[in-house]
């Protein structure tokens, strides 16, 4: 009903002003997000209206991560999800046909970046061969943390078989490892920057930068059936989201950007100023994503090769 | 009592959710004595709760119960919070009603028919322990993410103790009453609805005082998993944001809000069988 | 009001777990009429099967072999015309409900009479039987002699032909049985229903009735039946020491505390 009002009211507007027709008709598409930082140019894109400029309407809905939003996806109970590369590689291996239609989050370019593996400063863990043997957490296993863990692990030095890796959610892992009850953990943002501004850890390695540079972690998915019907309303989604990624490049650290950002994490201000957030990127490079897939046919979460081109849309590719 | 010896085994011989409550038999001034001692040992948590986040736990997880009372009056948070239990509250009622309804009216044809009780208890006992997060992903895909999956997790929390309990109640319904109400001639419709319902309504409350507390925790748990409303999306957002006073302000509140629906649903259960306790006594 | 109706037993056998080693014959061939309007009792010794031969006459049992017939009908349920009174009050009364609310359980569904109506026609017989003061009590806060009262006021309100009486007065103390005497042999006197009732309180049984049937222990049968002859009204001091109450009393209890000699 509320839809309906607005749309007559759009529509009433329109027949006065000669609006573009795009604007008379919002189609409307349900995200599922994880209210994190990393979805900052989608929540800017909403917020500064660049999603009504391409006719779109964006309802939210808030998962706690790939778990349910994936499947969502899969059932068609939303249109697009928010998720990571691991999720939905896992997803497409298993021929759900998820296709990546726009970029999200990258880890930074170098170190100090936004994760991290931790101990206490008198732990004298400082490479992947300190952690044998030991006990290290991660947020959930056979995900993307998980993943470079382990590679970390190993290119440091260790043998990642021998780690015991716990599932521990991220707001407790300083806990775990403050209570012993953990060796080290895979921190990212904010408890990472809270855990070492306070001196309760320290950082042992960045994975993500040990392996790569600038790795596409989060993205934005849909399936194939559903890019195959509605080609223009993701290419408008996309238009719209990359705006809201030159708007969060540019003005990154502002008074606005905060609020926005804060506005859906809740993330207190202060706190917000002493993150270090990298760039948002428009493309993921197939040759940026393909190590990733590498990774996991290693650690056996593919059975077989995956390119990773055959998970990105066009949309998201380089023009 | 004279009828005490004939009337005892109309009385169900378990009452599971009694000791889970605590409730104390005795009456008159024992019971204010232990409700005072009651108080004061929760006031002691609250100290200790306290003085171990000023003075030994030092983590951003454990604020002082003192903060958590600040948060909960500062400006804005008290209001948000309303609408958070007000949103929470309307999903678990909505599924308490759905799933007692439904377990009302199951139990009553599993206790009135063995064809149906021999067929059915097999699936109730395989899909009875089924945890909520293993039940999520399968109703994801046949009812989305919003509402309809969330109340249905609830419903079927709320399911199962209901209808085990007035099947139990509905099989322990004195024959005696029965055969009265055949001897009058009362058709089957009647019998139910005038001698059997009420007759395992010592039963049912039993089974929906159980739920009622379990219908809560459920209904915390899906919005934890899905959707951007009520108090496990508060809980989950406030603990990413690395706000735990605030998170804490919602979780003494739903401790709150468990006592206060506890203390409603038993306030309703000793009207509603005055006669069954009074019985009792 | 109608009259009493007749109630015939013919050849009526019963046996619990038939065909099985545990099988136990209760009632072997009982055959039984019982005259329109006629005060009957059945008397037996404890466990014989009184409750059984009551239950299969009311139609809530199945009997193994033969027929029950109330006024010429074959009973295959329980029948419209007949109510029970059962021994155990406290399992017969709804303790949910108050005391005219039970009273009014009887008529239920009965007619279309409107609630008020229902509660008028059903405060006749709470006046009957005295407890018109306790129409809005529990029958839980009255005492044993007053549910027993509250049953037999319902069991009236139903406006029965035939009264099945299943020792209805055996859990209440000695002074208030004599009341209860007193009451059910006025409210028959005044509204000559058929009465049936079964008692193992030889007493009991000379005071009430007309005509009583000794039934034997198990498999039970009846042995005989006795026209008592004692005039009416009964009174619960004079008639007692008539010669022929005491002359049935012995001989009642003679042949039911020795029931061999009797079968034989």
């Amino acid at each position: 009903m509320r839809q309906f009002a607005k749309s007559a009211f759009i529509a009433a507007a329109a027949a006065l002003t000669a609006l573009p027709a795009a604007a008379q008709d919002l189609t409307t598409l349900r995200v599922s997000i994880i209210p994190i930082i990393d979805i900052a140019p989608l929540q800017i894109a909403m917020t500064k209206g660049f999603f009504e400029e391409e006719g779109i309407e964006i309802d939210t809905t808030p998962t706690a991560g790939g778990a349910v939003g994936l499947p969502a996806l899969a059932s068609g109970a939303v249109d697009v999800t928010f998720s990571n590369s691991v999720s939905i590689a896992l997803g497409a291996a298993q021929g759900l046909g998820f296709k990546v239609i726009a970029a999200g989050s990258f880890t930074g370019k170098e170190a100090p970046d936004i994760a991290a593996i931790v101990a206490k400063p008198d732990a004298g863990i400082k490479t992947g061969a300190d952690l044998d043997g030991k006990k290290l957490a991660v947020n959930t296993r056979n995900n993307v943390i998980w993943l470079y863990a382990n590679a970390w692990v190993d290119a440091t030095g260790g043998d990642s078989s021998s780690v015991t890796y716990l599932e521990v959610p991220f707001p407790q892992m300083l806990d775990a490892i403050d209570g012993g009850q953990v060796d080290a953990a895979f921190l990212v943002d904010p408890f990472l920057n809270a855990g070492v501004s306070g001196g309760a850890v320290e950082v042992a390695g960045y994975p993500y930068n040990t392996i790569q540079s600038e790795i596409p972690i989060g993205m934005y998915a849909v399936t194939e059936d559903f890019l195959a019907d509605n080609p223009d309303v993701v290419d408008s989604f996309v238009t719209a989201y990359n705006k809201g990624v030159d708007w969060a490049n540019d003005n990154a650290g502002s008074d606005e950007w905060n609020e926005i950002v804060s506005g859906y994490t809740r993330l207190p201000a202060e706190r917000l100023a002493g993150l270090d957030i990298p760039p948002f990127h428009k493309v993921v490079d197939p040759e940026a994503l393909q190590p990733t897939m590498d990774l996991m046919l290693k650690y056996g979460l593919l059975r077989e090769e995956m390119e990773a081109s055959s998970i990105l849309a066009d949309s998201v590719l380089a023009k | 009592m004279v009828m005490q010896s004939t009337s005892d085994d109309t009385l169900p011989p378990t009452r599971p959710a009694d000791a889970a409550r605590g409730r104390v038999p005795a009456l008159g001034a024992r019971v204010g004595q232990s409700r005072w001692t009651g108080l004061l040992l929760v006031l002691a948590l609250l100290g200790l709760w306290e003085l171990s986040a000023r003075f030994w736990v030092d983590s951003a997880n454990w604020p002082p119960f003192s903060r958590v009372v600040m948060a909960l009056f500062e400006e804005g948070t008290g209001r948000e919070l309303f609408f958070v239990f007000a949103a929470s509250l309307r999903l678990m009622l909505t599924g308490f009603v759905i799933g007692a309804g439904l377990g009302i009216a199951l139990g009553v044809a599993i206790g009135l028919n063995r064809f149906l009780r021999e067929m059915l208890s097999p699936m109730v006992e395989l899909l009875r322990p089924l945890p909520v997060p293993g039940l999520v992903p399968p109703l994801i895909l046949l009812l989305g993410i919003d509402a309809a999956m969330k109340g249905t997790v609830v419903a079927f929390a709320v399911l199962f103790p209901v209808l085990i309990n007035t099947a139990q109640g509905v099989r322990a319904v004195e024959p005696t009453l029965l055969d009265t109400a055949r001897t009058f001639r009362h058709g089957r419709a009647r019998s139910i609805l005038a001698v059997i319902l009420p007759a395992s309504l010592p039963y049912i409350f039993s089974g929906l005082r159980i739920s009622l507390a379990l219908a809560l925790i459920v209904t915390v748990v899906a919005e934890m998993i899905a959707g951007g409303t009520g108090i496990g999306y508060y809980l989950m957002t406030m603990q990413y944001a690395m706000r735990s006073a605030e998170m804490y302000a919602a979780v003494v509140l739903l401790a709150v809000t468990g006592y206060a629906l506890n203390f409603i649903i038993v306030s309703v259960e000793r009207r509603v069988l005055r006669w069954y306790f009074a019985q009792q006594d | 009001m109608q009259d009493g109706c007749t109630l015939a037993l013919d050849g009526v056998t019963k046996s619990f777990s038939q065909g099985r080693p545990e099988e136990m014959m209760a009632l072997a061939d009982i055959s039984l009429d019982v005259a329109a309007g006629e005060f009957l009792t059945v008397v037996g010794p404890s466990g014989c099967g009184k409750s059984t031969f009551l239950q299969i006459a009311a139609g809530l049992m199945e009997a193994t072999g033969g027929a029950v017939a109330l006024d010429g009908r074959p009973v295959d349920g329980p029948p419209g015309g007949l109510v029970y009174l059962f021994q155990q009050y406290t399992r017969s009364l709804l303790p949910w409900r108050t005391v005219i609310r039970n009273v009014e359980f009887a008529v239920e569904g009965r007619g279309r009479a409107s609630r008020r109506e229902r509660r008028e026609f059903c405060m006749e017989f709470l006046e009957m039987v005295g407890l018109a003061d306790f129409a809005d009590r529990y029958p839980w806060q009255l005492s044993g002699g007053m549910q027993q009262r509250v049953a037999i006021a319902r069991a009236l309100a139903a406006e029965p032909r035939i009264l099945l009486l299943d020792e209805p007065f055996s859990s209440v103390d000695a002074l208030t049985r004599m009341e209860l005497h007193d009451m059910i042999l006025k409210l028959w006197e005044d509204r000559r229903f058929t009465a049936l009732l079964v008692t193992h309180d030889v007493d009991e049984a000379v005071m009430l009735s007309d005509r009583i049937a000794v039934l034997s222990s198990r498999p039970s049968r009846i042995v005989e039946t006795i026209e008592t002859g004692l005039p009416r009204p009964r009174d619960r001091i004079t008639t007692p020491e008539l010669p022929r109450f005491l002359e049935l009393r012995h001989y009642l209890l003679e042949s039911l505390t020795k029931p061999k000699d009797h079968a034989a």
